[in-house]
């Protein structure tokens, strides 16, 4: 029996195979979809999963008075923490980021990445397999370092590391233990480092670490944070208050800082900061709209196999009326038909493997991630579902086949059911509402990214190139080394410096006040010239100058923004401002402003314009530590060789056997499109997908209605209808439906495009267009794929059809 | 109105070649009303399909009032077909999505007559055929006899000059049945020609002419003398 029914099932593809190939390229799209987001999800979801203690670590994080939330902790709370709160266990206090080092071993120098500098007891939160030495011995003393197995691999090769010397930029330690990486965590470096002596920075102001808390067994958050708060109330309100004269409330108001404490395992998608550590986040919102569009597009395409299904039952309708004839009970029929839909969902889940195998390199390089399809307990989860998913779609065509009368059916009677009509075109408005949305949705991201790349920035880089100082000592004093030498090659025309890097950010604020305003500002410590190189201009007043000695000292500049907010934008020559730290050579408090600035973009157009204010690095010399990089501006010509000189000279006299990196200062800029492209990539790759299924969905129901009509244009050719008006009475139908949705699609697709682009402080305004053209694409659509099979059904057989059916 | 001259059809499939009809000869006058008889594949339904433009014969010739007919595209056919041939078929062939009214009034959109002279017309062939209470009801609705009688109205309401029936009665019971055939008694004494395919003897005796096939070829013909009252009711 088995044997009859595959043969039958083959012998029907063969002859409908248009109708086999669309129903299993639907399903294959479909499920790879959802394969897809759920390796993607387990993947995100995988984060700190299988640290042992992951329901007692937490992260502190602070909300501050004006709404940010800062993720970096201070060097001092940890330790009070620990001593006031009974439930708090321990602390493990770190640095934010990795650190990238020469390191020192023997005689060789290996420029290493992914150092975690933090207190000893680093394994005690992240219990890391140990596979040489041991986690004790490492926390004994502040000179032992731990190595990952391959890093240990770099730096001794076959030799055991344990015991072996290495320098870190100048501080030597002792490997004590290797370790290897089970699973993802917060942090997952290459190597971990001590503080060689516990951080003494007793400012409870000062935020620049990463701090977690181990808790006993199931705590009580908001009793924890309470108490955290009081620990803060007491070392810093209390004192600070009393200090400004004012009242511990009008300080909490103003200066107030909550800390909150974050589950390590919530940290990666939900964190309320914007860091999530070192390894990146998450993006949670993005996952349950992959996961919610994944799940209806299975769901739409399991409607679309069901509504093809049945109608090429329709045409089987006669073997099912023999069979029956024959007498074959329903049971069996139904169960024929399941299995020759069970076996085509089945091919497509197999094909979806495929598909999913070839698709996860491009993927993984799309998402930076490292995704593997052999995730075996999820795959056999997708294997079930799909079979569940098969057998359900199988069962409603096999019962709607099963159902006809056998005598009808060899009379060749089979009337058209109304019941479902409504439900397939909701079906079928719901696909075009989706792919409307996508299309509308894209054409509106391609507008804004398109928008953020021709941007006036305020600035002019493309001639400038940026290089990344790596050693911490000396940068200043390498910097003007630089800059006396190398000016002297023809291509270069000038060098200078800024704290700030285009593109990335500051990393330096302070607040700055007039009179009783205080604003929170960007402190940018530039060379005289770098306004100049980088062409950026000046609204009012003067540059900050060599020959002027103040300039060196107390006067500074101001962009626009600053100028507004300190409410001094008509008149900002000559106002005194102060700032919230000081200089060796001023107190701070009588800072001069000699110019304004006009507004440039630092952060991505999704960030505003941070207040600034400018002042050379000789003025507050701490801020040399601010000193990140280079900037050459080089003549266009011979790029490649004024480069290489660059680094030839950078090699030998500035950073020996540290990488050079040198970048354009535009294309750095644009790395902060990148989120945007990418999405812009990804909506453009979801439309393509979104559109192609419910085309499909469209051929389908379109095949379906046609076939049931067929009839009907028989009659009506034969009284004489054009093929136009038999075609458009054909179409009508489902022009309708296009029409609804797009009149649907309007207030979703502006509500979530609306949010989209208040993602950006600087965007383009709300086009009208793209709903307009949307519908127009889709009745074109709609006209192409339905009209194409209904100028078919005009050249039907008009005898065949007006003597039976 | 009808010259048919060694009108020849064969139907092709990959392996066999079929001849349904053969050189056949056939004439049919203005307000005649012609029945075709003749067992189960001997073409008389081919035939019929030829005649009403449906289908193009395979050689021979094909005269329809006076202009031959049997090299005409499908288009043209089909404009020829809609604006000059109703049909009448066994199993009625309405649209079950349309109402009566709706059904009867598809000819002459498609003839592209205006909308107050569809509205005056189909009310007009709709008290004549006795079904004007129905207008608003759809076929499912209706018994057998009243839907051929629509299928009738619809034949009708374009003012064809030929009206061409295929068993028109071969669904209906003898009542229903005869009722159909009067009116088309009717429509023959009130000037119409019809050519009607039919098993039924019984039938043929409301035409004027009975021709007779077997083999795709006419074996006889007889001209019906019977006189049947149709204007008594």
């Amino acid at each position: 029996m088995l044997r009859t029914w595959i043969k039958i099932f083959f012998r029907n593809s063969k002859k409908n195979w248009l109708n086999v190939v669309v129903n299993i390229l639907g399903l294959t799209l479909g499920f790879a979809g959802l394969l897809i987001v759920l390796l993607y999800f387990n993947d995100e979801l995988s984060y700190n999963k299988t640290n042992p203690d992951k329901n007692e670590i937490f992260r502190v994080i602070h909300k501050m008075s004006d709404g940010d939330v800062w993720a970096t902790s201070t060097n001092v709370e940890g330790p009070k923490y620990k001593e006031d709160i009974p439930e708090i266990k321990d602390y493990y206090l770190s640095n934010s980021w990795y650190e990238n080092s020469l390191v020192k071993v023997g005689d060789k120098e290996l420029y290493t990445r992914d150092i975690l500098q933090g207190e000893p007891n680093f394994f005690e939160f992240f219990s890391f397999k140990i596979v040489e030495g041991n986690a004790e011995t490492f926390k004994q003393t502040r000179n032992n370092a731990a190595l990952s197995e391959k890093q240990a691999k770099i730096f001794f090769g076959k030799e055991s590391a344990i015991g072996k010397s290495i320098d870190v930029s100048g501080s030597i330690y002792t490997v004590t233990a290797v370790y290897k990486i089970e699973g993802k965590h917060y942090f997952m470096p290459e190597m971990v480092i001590q503080y060689k002596k516990q951080p003494l920075d007793v400012r409870w102001g000062n935020f620049s670490k990463t701090l977690f808390v181990k808790t006993v067994e199931k705590p009580n958050l908001a009793d924890l944070e309470e108490k955290a708060l009081a620990v803060w109330y007491k070392n810093e309100v209390l004192p600070s208050s009393k200090r400004d004269g004012i009242t511990p409330e009008k300080f909490m108001e103003k200066y107030g800082t909550t800390p909150v404490f974050e589950a390590i395992e919530d940290i990666r998608l939900k964190t309320i900061s914007d860091d999530a550590g070192p390894e990146g986040s998450g993006n949670y919102q993005l996952i349950l709209i992959m996961l919610s569009l994944s799940v209806l597009l299975i769901i739409i395409s399991c409607v679309n196999f069901i509504n093809l299904s049945i109608a090429s039952a329709t045409q089987r309708a006669k073997e099912v009326g023999v069979k029956k004839t024959f007498g074959l009970s329903k049971a069996t029929l139904v169960r024929q038909y399941a299995l020759e839909i069970v076996l085509q969902s089945f091919i497509a889940f197999l094909l979806s493997l495929l598909f999913v195998e070839l698709l996860l390199p491009y993927f993984n390089e799309f998402m930076d991630k490292e995704i593997s399809i052999l995730e075996i307990d999820l795959l056999i989860k997708v294997a079930l579902l799909a079979i569940v998913i098969s057998l359900l779609i199988g069962i409603i065509p096999a019962l709607y086949l099963s159902k006809f009368k056998s005598v009808e059916v060899l009379k060749g009677n089979i009337s058209r059911s109304k019941k479902g009509v409504l439900a397939r075109n909701i079906m079928l408005g719901i696909q075009f509402l989706i792919s409307g949305f996508f299309l509308t949705g894209s054409i509106i991201i391609n507008k804004q990214v398109e928008y953020m790349i021709e941007k006036d920035l305020g600035f002019k880089g493309d001639q400038v190139v940026m290089v990344s100082m790596n050693k911490y000592k000396d940068r200043y004093k390498n910097y003007l080394l630089a800059k006396n030498e190398l000016v002297k090659h023809p291509n270069i025309e000038t060098i200078t410096s800024n704290s700030f890097i285009i593109g990335g950010g500051s990393s330096n604020s302070t607040n700055f006040n007039y009179k009783d305003i205080s604003v929170q500002t960007n402190a940018n410590a530039i060379d005289y010239n770098y306004l100049d190189v980088m062409n950026i201009k000046l609204v009012k007043g003067r540059e900050l100058k060599e020959e002027i000695a103040s300039d060196t000292t107390k006067n500074v500049l101001i962009n626009e923004t600053l100028a507004k907010a300190l409410h001094i934008y008509d008149d900002p020559i000559g106002k005194k401002l102060s700032a919230g730290f000081q200089g060796d050579n001023n107190d701070g408090k009588n800072l001069e402003v000699v110019g304004v600035v006009k507004d440039y973009h630092i952060t991505g157009l999704d960030g505003k314009i941070p207040p600034t204010v400018f002042m050379h690095w000789n003025s507050f010399d701490w801020m040399k530590q601010n000193f990140w990089t280079i900037q050459f501006k080089i003549k266009p010509d011979n790029v490649e060789e004024t480069l290489d000189f660059i680094e030839e000279y950078w090699n030998e006299n500035i950073e020996q056997g540290y990488p050079f990196n040198p970048v354009f200062v535009d294309k750095r800029f644009a790395r902060t499109y990148k989120k945007y492209e990418k999405q812009q990539t990804l909506f453009f790759i979801l439309t393509s997908i979104v559109i192609i299924i419910s085309l499909l969905g469209l051929f389908a129901l379109a095949t379906l209605t046609i076939q049931q009509r067929l009839k009907e244009v028989a009659i009506r050719k034969t009284l004489g209808a054009s093929v136009k008006e038999i075609i458009f009475q054909l179409i009508k139908s489902f022009l309708k439906i296009t029409v609804i949705a797009s009149v649907i699609l309007i207030p979703i697709a502006y509500y979530f495009m609306q949010n989209w682009l208040e993602n950006f402080v600087y965007r383009i305004n709300m086009p009208i267009w793209p709903y307009i053209m949307t519908p127009i694409i889709l009745v074109l659509l709609v006209f192409t794929v339905v009209g194409v099979k209904a100028m078919n059904a005009t050249k039907i057989d008009l005898i065949k059809y007006l003597k039976f059916e | 109105m009808i010259t048919l001259s060694d009108l020849t059809k064969v139907y092709r499939t990959e392996e066999v070649e079929t001849t349904a009809i053969h050189k056949l000869n056939l004439t049919v006058k203005e307000g005649e009303f012609v029945s075709i008889m003749g067992t189960s594949g001997c073409g008389k339904s081919t035939l019929l399909n030829i005649i009403g433009l449906l289908d193009a014969p395979t050689s021979g010739s094909y005269q329809f009032a006076d202009e031959e007919v049997s090299k005409y595209s499908e288009k043209q056919r089909a404009l020829l077909r809609k604006a000059n041939i109703g049909f009448v078929f066994q199993n009625f062939n309405l649209i079950d999505e349309l109402s009566v009214y709706e059904n009867i009034e598809l000819p002459l959109i498609y003839n592209k007559v205006p909308s107050s002279d569809r509205k005056k017309r189909v009310n007009e062939i709709l008290e004549r055929i006795g079904i004007a209470h129905r207008a608003k009801h759809f076929p499912l609705q209706l018994s057998g006899g009243q839907q051929q009688r629509v299928a009738v109205a619809r034949a009708l309401v374009a003012n064809p000059k030929l009206i061409l029936a295929d068993e028109p009665t071969g669904n209906l019971d003898s009542k229903n049945g005869n009722e159909v055939m009067e009116l088309l008694a009717e429509l023959h004494a009130s000037g119409a020609t019809i050519i009607m395919v039919t098993h039924s003897s019984y039938d043929a005796q409301f035409s004027s002419r009975i021709v007779m096939m077997k083999d795709g070829e006419i074996i006889s013909e007889k001209t019906n003398t019977r006189d049947i009252d149709v204007l008594v009711e």
